[in-house]
């Protein structure tokens, strides 16, 4: 079961312009919390898209609605990037513990059902976009864990450490978690990939 | 070295975790493992293709929607002294009006959403007709408010308040500018709505169209600055992140088809999401969303 995470690490203390929007906006300051919006929404709306990509955009609003509302528990002792990763991570997987989704491992799908549906298997598909849309798939049938280690670090580009706190795992849990997401999606990919 | 060790190697040698003797070995069994090297170059062009996955744009809107959501839910006030709930609430009740209206077809508007300022705006001349140029692939019949029909073709003026149909037995499409074009299938009436032009580029900043009957598809490759086109019916109006898609009114259903991108479907009181490779059946008291039927046409 997937719990909301909690940063159990202290950071380097955040400075500079992000921090001193961060408390305007527990001042109650809407063009700060604006700007904020701004500078982050496409962070936040690349790893909620990759997650979930039909309720990115809600993941995505209730994520900011959750950071306005919680602005003065932000003590800067983290990146306020990192602390909005955090946030968003949270709401992603709580919400797909509300909807009652089911995340099906890639290896536990029955192979009848891979057969049946061979038009929409990697090999048939064109390179390009097609690669991108496969790949997609591919993310959206890993457990959830593995799924939102891999969007930090290979499509956020994140680095261990940052990730651990995001996610409230260890560093070393992550890059286990990395490889299993990397070795299944190879998997499914590797019609594409041989080609 | 057992070969799932040397995928694990590989691995850590993406993240430069390797030390020269775990290179040496790694380098030295695939060599000798045939399987593993197959395995080996899938496992590089993996990675070589995680390193092109390109990180995607905001949808159009997007900033806007979730400070509108957030300033609403909380009662903010900027400094420029909009309270952004009363905001919202004139556009709920305008909803409710247009859908009203809109039912008996006599009165169609739209919302604009730019700029980081939600405005309304009504199909009530408070606004100087703004004309645009557009290019007609086919003809099409034009008629001005309340006066008649003449067929149409090349290029044109359009403006708001004018109704366009297409009697003939192909469809027509109205190219409006760099990015947009719009496919209007034979037997379909559309009014246009307010236009607002970017005095500087000349383009076409928002265009709202409203299908009476028929289909409409919709080709708009987005652009940062690029103009939008709100496509409206009874039950819905439709605002494009950047995408193809084709909207249909019939008797008191609209249905939404999304080819690529995304658009956003404003309902009263609530807005949803169709992602490509999906369509949406809307009514008046639900929607639901499934997968596109194959061998749906889109506007080329």
């Amino acid at each position: 079961m997937l719990h909301p995470i909690r940063s159990k690490k202290l950071e380097p203390v955040s400075s500079g312009p992000d921090f001193a929007l961060m408390q305007r906006i527990a001042k109650g300051d809407g063009d700060a919390f604006a700007d904020l919006v701004r500078r982050y929404t496409r962070m936040l709306y690349n790893v909620a898209y990759r997650y979930n990509a039909a309720s990115a955009e809600d993941l995505v609003q209730e994520a900011f609605l959750r950071a306005f509302q919680h602005a003065n528990t932000f003590s800067g002792r983290s990146k306020v990037s990192s602390w909005l990763y955090r946030i968003c991570v949270n709401v992603c997987l709580t919400s797909m513990g509300r909807a009652s989704l089911q995340t099906t491992d890639i290896e536990d799908v029955p192979e009848s059902e891979l057969t049946a549906s061979v038009n929409d298997r990697p090999e048939t598909r064109a390179e390009g976009r097609e690669t991108y849309k496969a790949l997609e798939e591919g993310l959206a049938l890993l457990p959830a864990q593995e799924r939102m280690v891999f969007i930090l670090r290979e499509l956020q580009g994140l680095a261990y450490s940052e990730i651990s706190d995001v996610l409230g795992m260890t560093e070393q849990a992550a890059r286990t978690n990395l490889h299993r997401a990397k070795r299944r999606l190879q998997t499914w990919l590797s019609p594409l990939l041989t080609s | 070295m057992e070969c799932s060790e040397a995928l694990d190697f590989l691995y850590q040698s993406f993240d430069a975790q390797l030390t020269p003797t775990q290179q040496m070995l790694l380098d030295a069994h695939r060599r000798t493992c045939f399987a593993c090297a197959n395995t080996l170059t899938r496992a590089e062009r993996f990675q070589a293709l995680l390193l092109q996955v390109p990180q995607l744009a905001v949808p159009r809107g997007l900033e806007d929607r979730i400070i509108e959501r957030v300033f609403a839910a909380n009662h903010v006030t900027t400094k420029r002294g909009e309270t952004w709930r009363s905001l919202v609430d004139s556009v709920t009740n305008w909803r409710s009006f247009g859908l009203a209206l809109g039912t008996a077809a006599a009165v169609f508007a739209l919302i604009l959403i730019s700029r980081g300022v939600i405005q309304q705006t009504a199909m009530n001349h408070s606004q100087a007709p703004t004309a645009i140029t557009a290019a007609i692939n086919g003809t099409l019949d034009v008629a001005a408010a309340n006066g008649p029909s003449s067929p149409a073709s090349g290029s044109v003026m359009i403006q708001p308040g004018e109704t366009l149909s297409n009697s003939s037995n192909q469809p027509s499409t109205i190219a409006i500018g760099p990015h947009l074009a719009v496919t209007i299938d034979n037997g379909t009436q559309i009014k246009v709505g307010s236009v607002r032009v970017d005095p500087q580029t000349g383009d076409p900043d928002v265009i709202a169209v409203r299908v009476d009957h028929g289909t409409v598809g919709v080709r708009e490759n987005l652009q940062k600055n690029s103009g939008a086109i709100h496509v409206a019916t009874d039950q819905a109006t439709v605002v494009p992140t950047g995408t193809i898609f084709t909207v249909t009114a019939q008797s008191g259903s609209t249905q939404v088809a999304v080819g690529e991108g995304s658009v956003a479907v404003f309902l009263p009181g609530e807005t949803f999401n169709v992602l490509a490779g999906n369509q949406a059946q809307i009514t008046a008291d639900r929607h639901t969303v499934s997968k596109l039927r194959p061998g749906t046409k889109f506007a080329h």
